[in-house]
């Protein structure tokens, strides 16, 4: 419970800085989609001159980019952050800071900062796979 | 001129050479072109696309990687560090231009780099010796003009945008989004040939071309003399623009350094 309470504190700090750079953060969000797009036309222009390749058709390649853009996502928002600020942290001597806190350090070194403009990777992968699932008919019905 | 450009060769080479393992690493590091081509070389097993056959693939992928290496340029890093560290101040108490610092830097690169590269194309040619390309005196004469346009084509390109930097925090994005598209229009996810024929009517006069497949194009031997003239008609209307515009940003761009100083 104390540890729930904490994360919310980590991420909402991590929103209000994030917000602090708005330019940036809008950037950022436009750059994703473009990354997205660009994806999207490499495997438009493959598709427009074969129906398969190997023996993967449009839909189940475009799952491929989904999760693609789903996990990079996932990657950039929870794990990059942390793992790059442990670094700089211990070459610059900071992370004595962290070992003195009173609560699981691994908690804290692991889960501290969160990019919250990466999420919109996790929303787009997601609605894509979705997108293609439903193109390939596949649909989740009740057991 | 010549004196001073070899000087700044010759510290540009030393300096490369201190960075051996690293300039090594970031030579082989773009695998792009190679997971296209395997891509298409999968996609050509059933017979030749839109007259491109497996070993047009080879040759045409090769060639984009060479060509991609050989026009490299990564000033916007240097620049941006240098404008936001202050370091431009002291290349500007040089006695020329900092345009022509960073251009050597790059240049020195480039003339260490096919002692990499030829092995390697060496390798490729035995393991695939269906590899062809047009190779007349005439047509390796204009690819090596049209190499050299292409990298300096990129090469200002970038430096406007490291530029950019006097204004704004992140001209690195801006960067990354033209070198996306030139990724995409420049003939490295497919040859233009096989675009939607209305895009590569487009794309064929977009700068992106002329940054990377146009010399590649020239050495397949699959382009007309008309499209020849036209395609340096339209590169040295791009590399003119570069030269114009970067004129333009750095006369402003150099009012503004000095207005706060570093």
């Amino acid at each position: 419970m104390r540890y729930l309470k904490l994360l919310g504190i980590f991420y909402k700090y991590s929103l209000q800085s994030e917000l602090e750079y708005r330019v940036k953060f809008f950037t950022n969000i436009f750059m994703s989609i473009f990354w997205l797009l660009s994806a999207l036309v490499s495997v438009a222009v493959f598709f427009s001159h074969t129906d398969k390749i190997g023996d993967w058709t449009w839909a189940e390649v475009l799952i491929v980019v989904a999760m693609f853009t789903f996990f990079n996502g996932v990657m950039e928002a929870f794990l990059r952050p942390n793992v790059g600020a442990v670094l700089d942290q211990i070459r610059d001597g900071t992370f004595d800071f962290v070992l003195i806190k009173p609560v699981n350090v691994q908690f804290i070194a692991s889960l501290r900062n969160i990019v919250f403009w990466q999420l919109i990777d996790l929303a787009i992968g997601l609605g894509l796979v979705i997108y293609a699932l439903a193109q390939l008919h596949i649909l989740p019905s009740p057991a | 001129m010549f004196r001073k450009y070899s000087a700044l060769m010759r510290r540009g080479i030393a300096s490369m050479f201190e960075y051996r393992a690293s300039m090594l690493i970031w030579m082989l590091i773009n695998v792009m072109p190679l997971v296209m081509l395997a891509v298409w070389f999968s996609m050509a097993e059933g017979g030749p696309i839109e007259g491109y056959s497996q070993s047009d693939f080879v040759s045409y992928y090769l060639m984009i990687a060479f060509v991609q290496q050989m026009t490299s340029v990564w000033v916007i890093y240097e620049l941006a560090h240098d404008i936001r560290h202050g370091e431009l101040s002291i290349k500007l108490l040089h006695p020329l231009n900092s345009l022509h610092e960073y251009l050597t830097t790059n240049l020195a690169d480039k003339v260490l780099r096919p002692v990499v590269l030829i092995p390697l194309g060496l390798v490729a040619w035995l393991i695939f010796p269906s590899i062809h390309y047009a190779a007349t005196p005439s047509t390796l004469l204009l690819f090596i003009l049209a190499l050299a346009a292409a990298w300096f084509i990129r090469f200002m390109s970038q430096y406007i945008f490291g530029l950019l930097a006097f204004w704004i925090s992140d001209s690195t994005t801006i960067n990354d989004i033209w070198f996306a598209l030139a990724e995409m229009l420049g003939g490295i996810i497919a040859p233009l040939a096989l675009f939607p024929p209305n895009v590569s009517a487009i794309a064929n006069w977009l700068p992106f071309r002329f940054m990377l497949s146009f010399p590649v194009e020239i050495l397949s031997g699959r382009l007309a003399p008309n499209d020849l003239a036209a395609g340096f008609t339209a590169m040295l209307f791009w590399a003119g623009v570069t030269v114009l515009v970067y004129r333009w940003i750095w006369r402003k761009g150099i009012r503004q350094y000095g207005a706060f100083g570093a």
